[in-house]
């Protein structure tokens, strides 16, 4: 107990240093970590651009497939009720892999598209044949955004 | 209303009329009028009235030159307003659900729902 007390209360000159030492070793450490963060969040943004640029034409063009089908089958409604719910199901799980592509900025037509093919196709029965239509009138005009995105990320390839 | 927003909608309620069968199409052959020269090739021409006036559609290829020698074929589909003596007199601009017009008007008028009942009912 005595020689406790009697331990130096004033730091000696080394001891300032290793304070200052352990202080920048800390602070090193986070920005270490905001750093591995950010090119965490970089690449990630990279891999999923890359991933969307490459995927984009097949994805315009299943979207086109699943635009023209349902307004072919808009013409024989009455006898295409089973037809009609198989395709708003296909598109719909086609739009999820859409949604997962697209940036938070061009998801939400896509957000849209994927209530209106769950509604549609939740519950007993057929959809209606308005609600069909309106499903088709989205899908005109999400290919005509991906058309634009498609432009844009020529000019702008890190998009 | 924007006019391209009016131009979509007029065509996507033709498309609605067609689909139910309330629009009635007749083909025609290619207009002699379309055609201009070797460079437009048109095969089939779709008409309608619709509030006294006449609806044209057609698809057509078109020579889309590349430079002065060298030129490509390329497609496109037309929908005008015109008058009995083919006078047209408004065309509407590109949209994609022309292409959905056109194939429900072929399915309407070639009669392919009658074809597959015949078919499927034997």
């Amino acid at each position: 107990m005595q020689l406790f007390l009697e331990f130096p209360r004033e730091p000696k000159p080394m001891n300032h240093l290793n304070d200052w030492l352990s202080i920048a070793g800390n602070v090193s450490s986070i920005l270490g970590l905001l750093v591995t963060l950010v090119v965490f969040v970089k690449l990630r943004h990279i891999h999923r651009s890359f991933l969307f640029q490459a995927r984009l034409p097949d994805l315009r063009k299943k979207i086109a497939g699943h635009r023209s089908t349902i307004s072919r089958l808009l013409s024989t409604f009455a006898d295409s009720a089973h037809e009609i719910e198989t395709e708003i199901h296909r598109c719909h799980a086609n739009l999820q892999s859409l949604r997962r592509k697209l940036g938070r900025v061009h998801a939400g037509s896509v957000r849209n598209l994927l209530k209106q093919t769950r509604e549609a196709t939740k519950g007993p029965g057929s959809p209606s044949r308005d609600k069909v239509r309106q499903i088709y009138l989205s899908l005109v005009l999400l290919e005509e955004e991906l058309e634009n995105l498609s432009r844009d990320i020529k000019w702008r390839p890190g998009e | 209303m924007r006019e391209e927003n009016r131009d979509f909608k007029a065509v996507t309620r033709l498309l609605e009329l067609t689909q139910e069968g309330l629009l009635k199409w007749e083909s025609r052959g290619p207009c002699d009028d379309i055609l201009e020269g070797r460079d437009i090739v048109v095969d089939i021409v779709y008409v309608a009235a619709k509030d006294k006036r006449l609806l044209r559609l057609y698809q057509f290829r078109y020579k889309s030159w590349l430079d002065d020698v060298n030129w490509h074929w390329e497609e496109d589909i037309a929908l005008e307003l015109s008058d009995e003596k083919r006078v047209t007199w408004w065309r509407f601009p590109e949209n994609r659900v022309l292409q959905d017009l056109l194939e429900a008007v072929k399915f309407r008028t070639v009669g392919v729902d009658q074809f597959l009942d015949e078919l499927l009912g034997q």
